[in-house]
């Protein structure tokens, strides 16, 4: 990793036309952007989220894309309604930003075995690069990373198990270890052909929902909400056209589907996607640091996600054919420092084989109220959120509903648009009502962005 | 044209939003050719079970057959088969126990072979205890799989050469190991011998009808079990001495975790027989049956039915919660879906490319008519089951084989 970041830091020294812009930007140029979230799967392996092929969730702050009021922050730096970038002085060819998330962790599960019921330390502690610029008029790009000394959980090695020696194996043991491990959050490129419009080619977090909409490293908590990581969770290669308006943004995309790349894959297929946002009562950005103050506004969106596809033999023979439809609504509001949101999902999959369609539902609802302790310097934002899902709806119904509160507390670096550093102490509770199951937990995230 | 068409899924998938359309009763799914079984219909199968992940397992066994085979049908496609695992010559196979995302349990003989759905290979579970190597059977094992975060178990009652007595056991699926260790009781007790077993979901109870002596005395219980196998509820059967092992056919069931009914299965000497036991009195009771010609118990939308045959028709009889039958009626989504297959065209994706093949005058593998066999089928999705139909015969060496396909059907009851 120190490699990597020597080298990316010695490009930069030799291709930054004006390095002085970074002594001086007392903004981190985190824009409003949806990224992926490590801490994202609430209560879950979070290494799982940055390993998934779908792409993990990492809190990760985007580059500033000026006037971009697609990118959701919840919490994030000032964004502008358009994607108009009137206060560019000139043309950045490369920025570097990121920041350093360590991370810790109590959980408790009553009726695990002993190891098990109870566990506690620090998370693996995430660094997340990104780096901006505008080569061309009209034309940026972004490249957002993840990492992480505990992304990857691979099996180390295996042991055959022969119990009674002779010489025929029983079973086999294996041997697992956390491996340090790399994510794209977003590698992409963005043409403007006007103002009000973007085209966006890469890889990257598609605006399926309001969370989506939000960078990991700007989400009021440590993670994405459980409903919204089991509908849909990490990265996707594509391309997306995004048109803003201060009382309206229409995004649709065409992606994979499968979050890797498709030329040898089994599955084949494009994903559609669609996504529109109504803010009747004016200008309504998704990022987060906006939203502390100002008058009321309310936000209405909705968002579609189909994907046929045709799922392959491993002989190269046409296996079956497979629709999966996902939905989503949601609602915001906020005045003054209040801010509140909530989502609806729900998804269906049949394919022409089992009969067996796959179905779940689920949604949540969280809320936060910024607090000023100083203008400018310090704040304080109380938290809660809770979700539901079920899962397994045609089939044996499962319903788990998640619940956390807690407190964020903030430290600004010249203007309350920047959260220099964000610490977030927030309670945990996991129900798996039909697995008859409880978890509750702790989670403390320190986020230092640079 | 295929854009459009993906467009015009998407317009239709909004204006109908959400719905979603189940098979009607006895309509029938994709048929699913996997492959041929010795004899002919109806032939020594076991309902079929399927896991979260839409694979399906099928057991080739019976109880009174001391071998087995397996096929495994994968969510995808195709198709698995060669595992045979069973222990013992005295027993045989007794069903299904339980399954998670993507592996089932089966209990056959005196093991609980492990199979997985994503690659058909399959494994007994604790053939040998982890500490002493001692050589474990499987005297009795509750039909009822706990998936949970924490872990995937279920209970069962496990004996090894060197016990005088049987131990109740939690069994871990996940790291092969049993924990909660429980003697049976009465501690006096020899020759315990498990009668049927059964499962309420709802009240995590586990049932099981045991056979023992005591001082020279043959006893006869059923025992309520929770998950960690304890015993929390007796009740002195009266009626079933002479009950051999194994001697209910499918599974014992209940909707209320209190009142347990089974059918106990008719031999050269006695038709078959109702069997009902209570937690709350500590009484059981056997019942002659009349009206129609029992095949098992079943169990669907929180109620329970005898099922069978008047002779000619497939008949069923609604159980009051008490295990009081009511009259038999004819079951018509077996009707149906005979009709619904009696010319039917089949998927054979055993091997690429796939193909289909017409069968005509299909019969029901399991049982004489559709539906009707010893276990409850297997919930496949909402009122649907997964089920077996039995196409062309012929003879392999003397031995008749038939081919068997597996679909989901839509299912009521009345």
């Amino acid at each position: 990793m120190s490699k990597l970041a020597t080298a990316l830091l010695a490009i930069a020294l030799v291709t930054n036309s004006a390095p002085s812009a970074w002594a001086q930007d007392e903004e981190p140029t985190f824009g409003p952007d949806s990224g992926s979230d490590p801490q994202a799967d609430d209560g879950d392996d979070d290494d799982d989220d940055d390993v998934d092929d779908e792409g993990a969730a990492a809190d990760q702050p985007e580059p500033k894309d000026d006037g971009d009021s697609s990118s959701g922050t919840e919490t994030g730096p000032a964004a502008d309604a358009t994607i108009t970038d009137a206060t560019e002085p000139s043309r950045e060819l490369f920025r570097i930003n990121g920041y350093i998330q360590p991370q810790f962790d109590f959980r408790y599960r009553p009726s695990a075995f002993p190891r098990d019921r109870t566990n506690y330390g620090a998370s693996a502690t995430r660094t997340g690069l990104i780096m901006t610029g505008e080569p061309l008029a009209k034309w940026s790009y972004t490249f957002h990373v993840v990492m992480s000394a505990g992304l990857l959980n691979n099996v180390g090695s295996i042991e055959v198990i022969d119990r009674d020696g002779d010489g025929t194996p029983e079973d086999v043991a294996e041997r697992r270890q956390s491996n340090p491990g790399i994510f794209i959050e977003r590698a992409v490129v963005d043409y403007r052909p006007m103002d009000s419009m973007r085209v966006r080619l890469g890889q990257m977090r598609i605006p399926f929902t309001i969370q989506n909409q939000s960078p990991n490293f700007s989400l009021l908590f440590p993670g994405r909400s459980g409903p919204n990581q089991f509908f849909l969770s990490g990265t996707d290669l594509g391309g997306l056209v995004t048109y803003s308006h201060p009382l309206f943004q229409a995004s649709a995309g065409v992606f994979n589907g499968t979050g890797a790349d498709n030329t040898t894959a089994s599955v084949r297929g494009l994903l559609y996607a669609l996504r529109f946002d109504v803010n009747p009562l004016g200008d309504f950005p998704f990022s987060g640091v906006v939203n502390r103050s100002g008058p009321l506004r309310v936000g209405l969106g909705a968002g579609l996600l189909y994907f046929p596809s045709e799922q392959f033999e491993a002989s190269g023979f046409e296996g079956i054919n497979v629709r999966d439809l996902r939905a989503s609504l949601s609602a915001r509001v906020k005045v003054g420092g209040l801010y509140a949101q909530a989502e609806l999902l729900r998804r269906q999959r049949t394919d022409n084989l089992s009969s067996r369609p796959v179905i779940a539902t689920g949604g949540y609802a969280q809320g936060s109220y910024y607090i000023a302790l100083k203008t400018d310097v310090f704040g304080l934002s109380p938290i809660a959120r809770a979700g539901m899902t079920v899962e397994d709806q045609s089939f044996e119904p499962r319903t788990s509903i998640l619940t956390e509160a807690g407190a964020a507390f903030y430290w600004h670096r010249g203007s309350a648009a920047n959260d220099t550093i964000k610490l977030i102490v927030q309670y945990f509770g996991e129900q798996r009502i039909t697995e008859g199951e409880d978890a509750y937990g702790l989670t403390t995230q320190l986020q230092l962005q640079f | 044209m295929s854009f459009l068409r993906s467009v015009g899924a998407v317009v239709l998938a909004l204006a109908l939003c959400g719905c979603i359309e189940y098979l009607d009763p006895g309509q029938s799914g994709e048929l699913r050719y996997f492959g041929e079984v010795r004899g002919e219909a109806p032939l020594r199968l076991i309902p079929p079970i399927s896991d979260r992940s839409g694979n399906v397992y099928v057991l080739f066994g019976a109880p009174d057959q001391n071998f087995v085979e397996l096929f495994v049908g994968h969510a995808t496609g195709g198709w698995s088969s060669g595992c045979s695992l069973h222990k013992g010559d005295d027993r045989g196979a007794h069903g299904w126990l339980g399954r998670d995302l993507d592996r089932a349990w089966y209990w056959s003989g005196d093991a609980v072979i492990e199979v997985s759905g994503r690659t058909g290979s399959c494994r007994a579970v604790l053939d040998r205890d982890p500490a002493s190597n001692a050589n474990l059977q499987f005297q009795g094992a509750i039909p009822l799989v706990r998936e949970t975060p924490s872990r995937t178990f279920f209970v069962g009652l496990i004996q090894s050469p060197a016990d005088r007595l049987p131990f109740f056991v939690v069994v871990d699926l996940d790291i092969q190991r049993y924990t909660s260790v429980n003697v049976f009781e009465p501690t006096d007790a020899s020759n315990v011998v498990v009668l049927g077993v059964g499962a309420d979901p709802d009240s995590d109870t586990g049932f099981m009808v045991v056979k023992y002596e005591e001082a020279g005395n043959p006893v006869v219980e059923g025992l309520f079990l929770d998950l960690e196998g304890r015993i929390t509820g007796r009740a002195t059967i009266s009626g079933a001495d002479e009950v051999e092992e194994d001697g209910i056919a499918g599974y014992l069931q209940s909707i209320d975790g209190d009142i347990v009914i089974g059918l106990i299965r008719a031999t050269a000497d006695t038709e078959a027989r109702l069997l009902v036991f209570d937690r709350r009195t500590g009484n059981g009771r056997v019942e002659n049956i009349s009206g129609i010609l029992p095949v098992g118990v079943h169990r669907f939308d929180d109620r329970l039915y005898l099922v069978g045959s008047n002779g000619s028709a497939p008949g069923i009889a609604p159980l009051s919660r008490t295990g009081d039958p009511s009259s038999a009626l004819t079951w018509d989504a077996s009707n149906s879906y005979a009709s619904a297959v009696d010319d039917v065209v089949v998927l054979d994706d055993r091997s690429d490319p796939r193909r289909t093949v017409r069968w005509t005058g299909t019969r029901s593998a399991i049982g004489p008519y559709h539906f009707v066999s010893e276990h409850s089928p297997d919930v496949y999705a909402d009122g649907t089951t997964g089920w077996l139909i039995a196409g062309p015969s012929f003879t392999v060496s003397g031995e008749p084989q038939t081919s068997v396909a597996f679909g989901p059907v839509g299912i009521s009851y009345p």
